[in-house]
């Protein structure tokens, strides 16, 4: 050990004074060469394509440290606590996802006792001679609007109405094996007695197929209609229950050189509303 | 003084392992810049320089300097030169003075080699106007770990130069 470093110390003592065979007219060319490439870049960029060239062909290199470096954060993550709050976070956010979802099946449960308390007490208060309970299985929207009720159809008779929370809205159409077909009472020639309270007049109702529209048959020219008047079910003919609201006047015209009057009819039944009906015979 | 006395390998010659070596740090260099992404970094294409330059001085010559300058250059995206000249006057200071820097003692070294970086670095503020006690920690900071590593890398490149470049 001793050796060694005396002989290092002597060593030093002889390269003290010594330099190497480098002079400064060596490296003169090489710098003046590196000085005007140097000052040629600053003042007329000539290096940019092949910055642009070397960084396209380097992209390789330079993004491997990028991943290496996301790999190591998610390592990272994963084995931190932030990483055990997250999971947390996402157990607790399923299970809120999941009591979210009891709390919609819950609010549907509710709203179907609701549903099924106003029909009953509306079956208790109007005193139908037969009423009974209905659940819509399916539904078909407009044009061809139709709902599949199932009940029990042995106590069903095609001459039965549809009730549901909002008011009168059908007609039975078919006795199917397992279901009953329901048309809204709207449908295409369907034909309603109504009534106008306003006036004490009668009138007929019929079924436009049309946009929920009624037409009125054979109204005389001079009644005094209004675009608004409430039109009511007069309950003649035994086959609509007497007082519900079945629509509003929508649109009159009144030509004097005619003798009837052509009046639509807006209805009011909302066909597709709720999940339960209503058949009554009145 | 192995390079006079050992014969070299015919098939591996001097100027390949000096280049390849110098190569590889400064891709590593660059590598290290993307992973962590700091305005100054551990300039170890200058050491890997030093080094050869000091340990087989008439076998490195200038050509790698300038190459590997200009690999950094635009790496970095700076004026092409500016790596460069720096390690054209690294290469012109060691080649001459490489008998004295040799006969040092590895810690001295260190020293020699953490100034050398700190004056680099320095430079690279300079030109780019750049000042901030954040960059003046980034200064120190690897001018320490320049220090600290300086024995690792004169040990590997020792090692390299031994086992590939001369028939043992």
């Amino acid at each position: 050990m001793y050796n060694k470093e005396l002989k290092q110390t002597q060593i030093s003592k002889t390269a003290i004074f010594t330099t190497g065979s480098m002079r400064a007219s060596k490296i003169l060319p090489s710098f003046i060469l590196v000085l005007t490439i140097f000052f040629s870049d600053y003042f007329f960029n000539f290096g940019k394509d092949i910055r642009i060239f070397f960084l396209k062909t380097s992209q390789p290199v330079t993004e491997i440290p990028i991943a290496l470096g996301n790999v190591f954060d998610r390592l990272v993550f994963f084995f931190s606590s932030q990483n055990q709050l997250f999971i947390e976070i996402n157990n607790l956010n399923k299970e809120i996802e999941k009591l979210n979802i009891e709390i919609i099946k819950m609010k549907g449960i509710e709203n179907e006792n609701i549903e099924l308390s106003e029909l009953m007490n509306l079956s208790k208060r109007e005193q139908f001679s037969f009423s009974m309970l209905g659940e819509i299985k399916s539904k078909s929207f407009f044009p061809n609007e139709s709902l599949n009720v199932t009940t029990d159809i042995k106590k069903i008779n095609n001459d039965m109405v549809v009730l549901n929370r909002n008011g009168m809205i059908g007609q039975i159409d078919q006795v199917l094996p397992n279901s009953v077909k329901v048309l809204p009472i709207y449908k295409k020639d369907n034909i309603v007695p109504a009534y106008f309270p306003r006036l004490g007049l009668n009138i007929i109702l019929k079924g436009t197929g049309k946009d929920k529209l009624f037409s009125i048959e054979n109204l005389s020219s001079g009644v005094n209609l209004k675009i608004g008047d409430e039109i009511f079910s007069s309950g003649l003919g035994g086959k609509f229950p007497k007082g519900y609201l079945i629509g509003k006047v929508k649109r009159i015209s009144n030509d004097p050189n005619l003798k009837f009057q052509t009046v639509e009819v807006q209805s009011i039944a909302v066909f597709d509303n709720g999940s339960k009906v209503l058949f009554i015979s009145p | 003084m192995t390079e006079f006395l050992d014969p070299k390998r015919p098939s591996f010659p001097v100027y390949i392992t000096i280049g390849l070596t110098i190569i590889f740090f400064s891709f590593l260099e660059i590598f290290l810049r993307t992973l962590f992404p700091t305005f100054l970094n551990i300039p170890l294409t200058l050491m890997c320089l030093i080094y050869w330059n000091m340990a087989l001085p008439k076998s490195v010559g200038l050509t790698w300097a300038i190459f590997c300058g200009f690999i950094l250059d635009l790496s970095q995206n700076l004026v092409l030169g500016s790596n460069v000249m720096i390690f054209l006057a690294s290469s012109y200071l060691i080649q001459r003075y490489f008998h004295r820097l040799r006969a040092l003692y590895r810690i001295q070294q260190s020293l020699i080699v953490a100034s050398m970086v700190f004056t680099y670095q320095l430079i690279f503020i300079f030109s780019f106007l750049n000042f901030s006690n954040q960059i003046l920690i980034e200064v120190l900071l690897f001018t320490f770990i320049s220090a600290l590593i300086w024995p690792i890398i004169f040990g590997l490149l020792r090692f390299i130069r031994i086992k590939f470049t001369y028939i043992s």
